[in-house]
C-alpha cells in the first residue's frame, strides 16, 4: 500500500486504471493482482478495515485468541489475503462510500465528509452479498437481527448475546452462527429450521457434482457442523412454518408452527437467516443487464466468464455477481483483474488465458458444491413473497398485501413504489426490492425479469446536500 | 442485550470514551458505533418516521438503515458503518425526541 | 371486441386519468389504456404544484385557462377525495418563488405584476426577506425576498394519481394497466384500439400519452410539436417543518421530506440523472436555506417534461378523423381540474371547448420535429 493512499485523493483529472469496489475476498484479490501488474488501482470500501463481511476485523483478531478459536480457520485464512493486499501498491480508501457510478467510468465516493469525483478505465464491482431479507410478522422490532449481524458483532467487537437467543431460518450460515454464539457463551434457546426435507430429494441430482474438486471438503465441513449442532444441546425444531416475532417495543418471543402445533419460545434476541443474495444496486445504477437466477432465486448482473457485464468497462466479481462463496470469490476477483489487464492492453488474450488457467480450475473446484447448497436451502415462497399484512418495506412501513393489490392491477415495481412509497426510504429498496419484484412477476404469472425490480438512481447511499453542493 | 466475550483479545485493545444521549459510554477501539451502543444496552436507535415504532440495527452491514443516529450533530449516520472515535457525541431517537 | 365506450383515453398519467374521470363523472362510458412500468411517466416526477404565478404572462388565453383550473380545483379536489377515499394533500393557500437580488425581484415583479395590472386574487405580491423570515425559520442571508400568489397551491402528485386511479375504479372505468395501445384505427364513426388480445371500440379517442402522443398522433393525422425537456429533482430525508408554503425551487412535503429542483435541460430522451444538475440544485437550495446542508439527499429523479416550442399546451382534434383528440401539457397537475371539468365533458359532447382554441396544433405548422437535444 502506498503512502499517498492514506489521505490523498487521485489528483485532478487523473484517470485511474481501475477502481475496485469492496474489500472482501473478490475485491482484495482483484486489487492485489492489478497492483502487481503495475496498474494504478484504487480500492474503495465502506468499512474501516479490509476483509469484507466474511473476514471482518480479521487483522484485529489475534491467532490463538478465544475469538479466533470460535471463528475458526475458515475465517482466519482471510488474514493472508488482507496481508497480500496491504503489501501491494494498491491505493486503499477505507470508510469510503460509493454513491454514484456511471459508465465511462465516473464514480463519486464520499470520504470523511467530502465527495471525490473519480475516473477510471475499469470498474470492478466486488460489493458482495446481502442477507436475503426475511419479512415475517414482527421483524421490524428491536432485537430482531440477521444471523450475519450477530456474527459481525462477534467478529468486530467480541459481542455476544446475554439474553435468550433464537435462530430461525435455514442455511449453513444460520447453523454456523448458532454454534459460534453458543461457543461464545450465548444461551441459544432454540434453532427453528425452516428448510424442508423435500429439498433433500430434489438436491440429489446436484450431489455427484459436489463429490469432486473442493466439494468433499465443503460436504465434510457441513456434516461436521450438522453433527456438532446435534450434539450442542441447542433445542432444534425442524420444518418450522408460519414464523412470527412477538413483542411490543422489542422482541420478547417467537411463535411458529411445527408438526401441526403452534408453539412459542421466549427470546430476547432473534436471528433470522434465509441465505444470501447479490447486492444489486450498484450494477443496476450503472445500467448493467440483470438476469433472474432461478437456481439462487435472485437477480444477478449478466456477466461473461471473466465477470464482464453488459456495460463496457464494468466487471463484477464474487457474490455481487451471483452467490459463489468466499473462496470462489477470490478466484473470480483475479479472473476479472486479468480481463481488465487484457482490456487495458497489458495482456494479450493468450497471456491472460494462461495466467487464468489455475484460477479457473480452482474456481470450478469451489463451485461444485454450489448447486447442492442452492437446492438444499432454497427459501420458501412464503419468505420471498410473504402474505397479508407483513411489512415488506421497513423504511416506509408498506405491507406485502398493499404491494400485491397493485401488482394484481397490473402495475410494475416503479409504479408501485410511486403509489405506496415502498423503496423510497434511506435503504433505497435494498430490503423490499427483491420481494416486490417477485410479487410483480407472480402477478403476471411468470418468472421475474430484470426490469421487474425498481430502477436504481443516485445516490446509492444518502449523501448530505452540502457535500453534493460542493461538487457544483 | 449483549455482553463482551470473556477472555477475549479485544480486552487488550484501547478504551474509547464516547457520549451516548449525554451519558458517557466506554467503547473499545475497533467497535462500530452500533456495536458500542448495543454493548452499552441501547435497544432503540431510532423511531420509524412513518409509524413512530422503535427500531434498532437489523443487518449490521450498512444495508437496512435501521441504526441511523446523530453523530457529532450530523443526523442520519449509519452507526454500524462508522467506527467509534474518542469524544464522539452520539444521539439516538430516545435522546433527541424531535428527530425521526 | 370490448365495445361501446364513449371515450377511450390513451395514457394513464395525470392528464389521461383526470380527463377519464371527468368524462366518467359526466356520464360517459370510459376506458383508459396505460403503458408499462418503464415508460417515461412525467406524472411521477414533479413537485405537485398548482401554479398560476407567472403562467401566461405573454399569453392571456393560457393565463385564463390556468386560472379557470385554479378556480375549479377546490370542488374537483373535494369530489375526487370523496370519490376515491384518498387524501392527496390538496392545499391552495399561496406559493412562493424566492429571489436572491433586488434586480431579480424588480424584473420578476415588472413581468408578473406590471403597473395597472388587476388587483384580483391572482395578483402577485412581493414579500421582502424580513417579512418571510417571521414565518420561515432558517431563511438564508442571501435571500432578498419572494414573489407570492395567494391562489397558488400544491398536492402530493403521487397520491393524486393514486386517487384518480381509485376514483376511476369506483366509477367503473375500464383501466388497462401495463398495456400499450398496439394499434389504433378509425372505423368510420369511431375508433378501434388493440390492447394485447383485446379490441376496444370507442366513439371518441383522447391521446394523453405525453411524449408518446407525437408518434400516436401521426397515425391519426395529428402533427404534434412535442419534445422532451429533462427536469431533475432531489428528495431529502425527513426534517422538522420549516417551510409552510410550496415554492418553485423548494417544497417541503407534509411528511417532512424536502423536494428540490428543478433543472430544465435539453438532452433529448435521456432520463438518466446528471450529477452536475443535481449539484447545481443543491447549491441553489443551500443559498435559500443554509441549514439544510447537513440534510441527506435520499433520492434523485429525472423526468422528461412534455414540452412544446412555445411552452403552452396543445389541444387538437384530428381534422382527418374527427372524434380523435390529443391533449399535451407540462402542467398536468395545475390543469387537472379544468381537464376533468371542462375539457373532458366537451370532448364527450363532440368538440373542444372554446377556451382552448388558441392551443391548436397548427400553430407549429413550420416546426421541424426534433428530440430536444442540446442544439435546441
Amino acid at each position: 500500500m502506498t503512502e499517498k493512499s492514506a489521505a490523498t485523493p487521485p489528483e485532478g483529472n487523473r484517470i485511474l486504471d481501475a477502481i475496485v469496489v469492496g474489500a472482501g475476498p473478490a475485491g482484495l484479490a482483484a486489487a492485489t493482482l492489478l497492483a502487481r501488474h503495475g496498474q494504478d488501482v484504487l480500492l474503495l470500501d465502506e468499512a474501516a478495515e479490509p476483509g469484507g463481511q466474511i473476514y471482518r476485523a480479521v487483522e484485529l483478531t489475534a491467532p490463538g485468541s478465544r475469538r479466533a478459536a470460535i471463528l475458526g480457520a475458515d475465517y482466519l485464512r482471510g488474514a493472508d489475503l488482507v496481508g497480500h493486499f496491504r503489501a501491494s501498491s494498491a491505493t486503499y480508501w477505507p470508510a469510503a462510500v460509493l454513491w454514484h457510478a456511471a459508465p465511462g467510468i465516473e464514480v463519486l465516493a464520499s470520504r470523511a465528509g467530502t465527495t471525490h469525483p473519480l475516473r477510471a478505465a475499469a470498474l470492478v464491482l466486488a460489493t458482495g452479498a446481502i442477507e436475503r431479507p426475511v419479512p415475517v410478522p414482527g421483524w421490524t422490532l428491536p432485537g430482531v437481527m440477521t444471523a450475519g449481524a450477530l456474527q459481525i458483532l462477534l467478529k468486530s467487537g467480541g459481542l455476544v448475546a446475554d439474553v435468550p437467543l433464537v435462530f430461525a431460518g435455514s442455511g449453513p450460515l444460520l447453523h454456523l452462527v448458532a454454534l459460534q454464539c453458543r461457543a461464545a457463551g450465548a444461551r441459544v434457546a432454540a434453532l427453528l429450521d425452516t428448510a424442508r426435507p423435500g429439498h433433500l430429494v430434489g438436491a440429489l441430482p446436484a450431489l455427484p457434482r459436489a463429490l469432486a474438486g473442493a466439494g468433499p471438503g465443503y460436504l465434510a465441513r457441513g456434516l461436521v457442523q450438522i453433527l456438532r449442532l446435534g450434539r450442542s444441546g441447542i433445542p432444534i425444531h425442524r420444518r418450522v412454518e408460519a414464523l412470527e416475532i412477538l413483542g411490543e417495543d422489542a422482541a420478547r418471543a417467537v411463535r411458529f408452527r411445527v408438526g401441526g402445533a403452534t408453539r412459542e419460545v421466549a427470546a430476547g434476541l432473534v436471528a433470522l437467516h434465509e441465505g444470501v443474495i447479490p447486492g444489486q444496486n450498484p450494477a443496476r445504477l450503472l445500467g448493467c443487464a440483470m438476469v433472474w437466477d432461478e437456481g439462487q432465486v435472485a437477480f444477478r448482473p449478466q456477466a461473461d466468464a471473466w465477470g464482464a457485464t453488459s456495460v463496457a468497462g464494468v466487471w463484477v466479481a464474487g457474490d455481487a455477481g451471483g452467490i459463489v462463496g468466499a473462496r470462489a470469490a477470490e478466484h473470480q476477483g483475479r479472473l476479472a483483474a486479468l480481463d481488465v489487464l487484457r482490456a487495458a492492453g497489458r495482456l494479450e488474450a493468450a497471456g491472460r488465458d494462461r495466467l487464468a488457467a489455475g484460477e479457473r480450475r480452482a474456481l470450478a473446484d469451489h463451485l461444485r458444491i454450489r448447486g447442492l447448497l442452492d437446492r438444499l436451502y432454497r427459501p420458501a415462497d412464503a419468505v420471498r413473497r410473504p402474505a397479508g399484512d407483513t411489512v415488506l418495506c421497513r423504511c416506509e412501513a408498506v405491507t406485502a398485501g398493499a404491494v400485491r393489490a397493485l401488482a394484481a392491477e397490473g402495475l410494475g415495481a416503479n409504479q408501485i413504489k410511486a403509489a405506496l412509497r415502498c423503496g423510497m426510504g434511506p435503504c433505497q429498496g435494498r430490503l423490499c426490492g427483491p420481494a416486490v419484484a417477485e410479487i410483480v412477476a407472480a402477478a403476471r404469472g411468470r418468472a421475474p425479469e430484470g426490469p421487474d425490480h425498481y430502477t436504481i438512481r443516485p445516490p446509492l447511499k444518502p449523501v448530505p446536500l452540502g457535500e453534493l453542493a460542493r461538487l457544483a | 442485550m449483549f455482553g463482551r466475550l470473556s477472555g477475549d483479545d479485544g480486552e487488550a485493545s484501547g478504551r474509547v470514551e464516547i457520549r451516548v444521549d449525554g451519558r458517557p459510554v466506554a467503547a473499545r477501539a475497533g467497535d462500530s458505533v452500533a456495536g458500542a451502543l448495543l454493548a452499552a444496552g441501547v435497544r432503540r436507535f431510532r423511531r420509524s418516521p412513518v409509524t413512530g415504532a422503535p427500531r434498532a440495527p437489523y443487518c449490521m452491514m450498512g444495508i437496512c438503515f435501521e441504526c441511523l443516529v446523530t453523530i457529532d450533530g450530523q443526523p442520519g449516520r449509519q452507526a454500524c458503518m462508522i467506527a467509534v472515535a474518542p469524544g464522539m457525541d452520539v444521539r439516538t431517537a430516545e435522546g433527541d425526541p424531535d428527530r425521526d | 371486441m370490448t365495445g361501446g365506450f364513449d371515450l377511450v383515453v390513451i395514457g394513464g398519467g395525470i392528464i389521461g386519468c383526470a380527463a377519464a374521470w371527468g368524462a366518467a363523472s359526466a356520464g360517459g362510458r370510459v376506458a383508459v389504456v396505460d403503458g408499462g412500468d418503464a415508460d417515461d411517466r412525467a406524472s411521477n416526477g414533479n413537485f405537485g404544484l398548482l401554479w398560476t404565478q407567472g403562467k401566461g404572462v405573454d399569453a392571456p388565453p393560457y393565463a385564463a385557462w390556468t386560472r379557470r383550473s385554479a378556480h375549479l380545483w377546490p370542488e374537483f379536489a373535494a369530489a375526487l377525495a370523496e370519490a376515491s377515499g384518498i387524501d392527496f394533500g390538496f392545499e391552495q393557500k399561496g406559493g412562493l418563488h424566492f429571489v436572491l437580488s433586488a434586480d431579480e425581484a424588480a424584473r420578476r415583479m415588472a413581468a408578473l405584476a406590471p403597473p395597472g395590472s388587476a388587483r384580483d386574487d391572482f395578483a402577485v405580491e412581493f414579500l421582502p426577506a424580513a417579512d418571510l423570515g417571521r414565518d420561515i425559520p432558517g431563511l438564508g442571508p442571501e435571500v432578498f425576498g419572494a414573489t407570492f400568489c395567494p391562489r397558488d397551491g400544491a398536492v402530493n402528485p403521487l397520491r393524486l394519481l393514486q386517487a384518480l386511479r381509485g376514483a376511476l375504479a369506483r366509477a367503473n372505468v375500464a383501466v388497462f394497466q401495463g398495456r400499450r395501445a398496439d394499434g389504433i384505427r378509425a372505423t368510420g364513426g369511431g375508433f378501434a384500439v388493440s390492447v394485447g388480445e383485446r379490441q376496444l371500440s370507442g366513439a371518441r379517442l383522447l391521446l394523453a400519452a405525453g411524449l408518446a402522443n407525437r408518434e400516436l398522433g401521426r397515425g391519426l393525422g395529428l402533427e404534434l410539436a412535442l419534445f422532451p425537456q429533462r427536469g431533475q429533482l432531489l428528495v431529502t430525508e425527513r426534517t422538522p417543518p420549516f417551510l409552510p408554503w410550496p415554492g418553485t425551487a423548494v417544497r417541503q412535503m407534509p411528511e417532512g421530506t424536502v423536494l428540490l429542483g428543478s433543472t430544465q435541460e435539453n438532452v433529448g430522451f435521456d432520463k438518466s440523472v446528471g450529477v452536475a444538475g443535481l449539484a447545481g440544485i443543491a447549491q441553489r437550495a443551500l443559498r435559500l436555506f443554509p441549514h439544510l446542508g447537513g440534510l441527506a439527499l435520499v433520492r434523485s429523479w429525472a423526468c422528461l417534461r412534455v414540452m412544446t416550442p412555445d411552452g403552452l399546451p396543445i389541444y387538437e382534434e384530428s381534422p382527418r378523423f374527427p372524434g380523435a383528440f390529443a391533449a399535451a401539457a407540462h402542467s398536468g397537475i395545475t390543469l387537472a381540474a379544468v381537464h376533468a371539468r371542462v375539457l373532458a365533458p366537451a370532448i364527450l359532447a363532440g368538440g373542444l371547448p372554446a377556451d382552448v382554441a388558441s392551443f391548436a396544433a397548427g400553430r407549429f405548422a413550420d416546426w421541424q420535429p426534433h428530440d430536444g437535444g442540446p442544439e435546441h
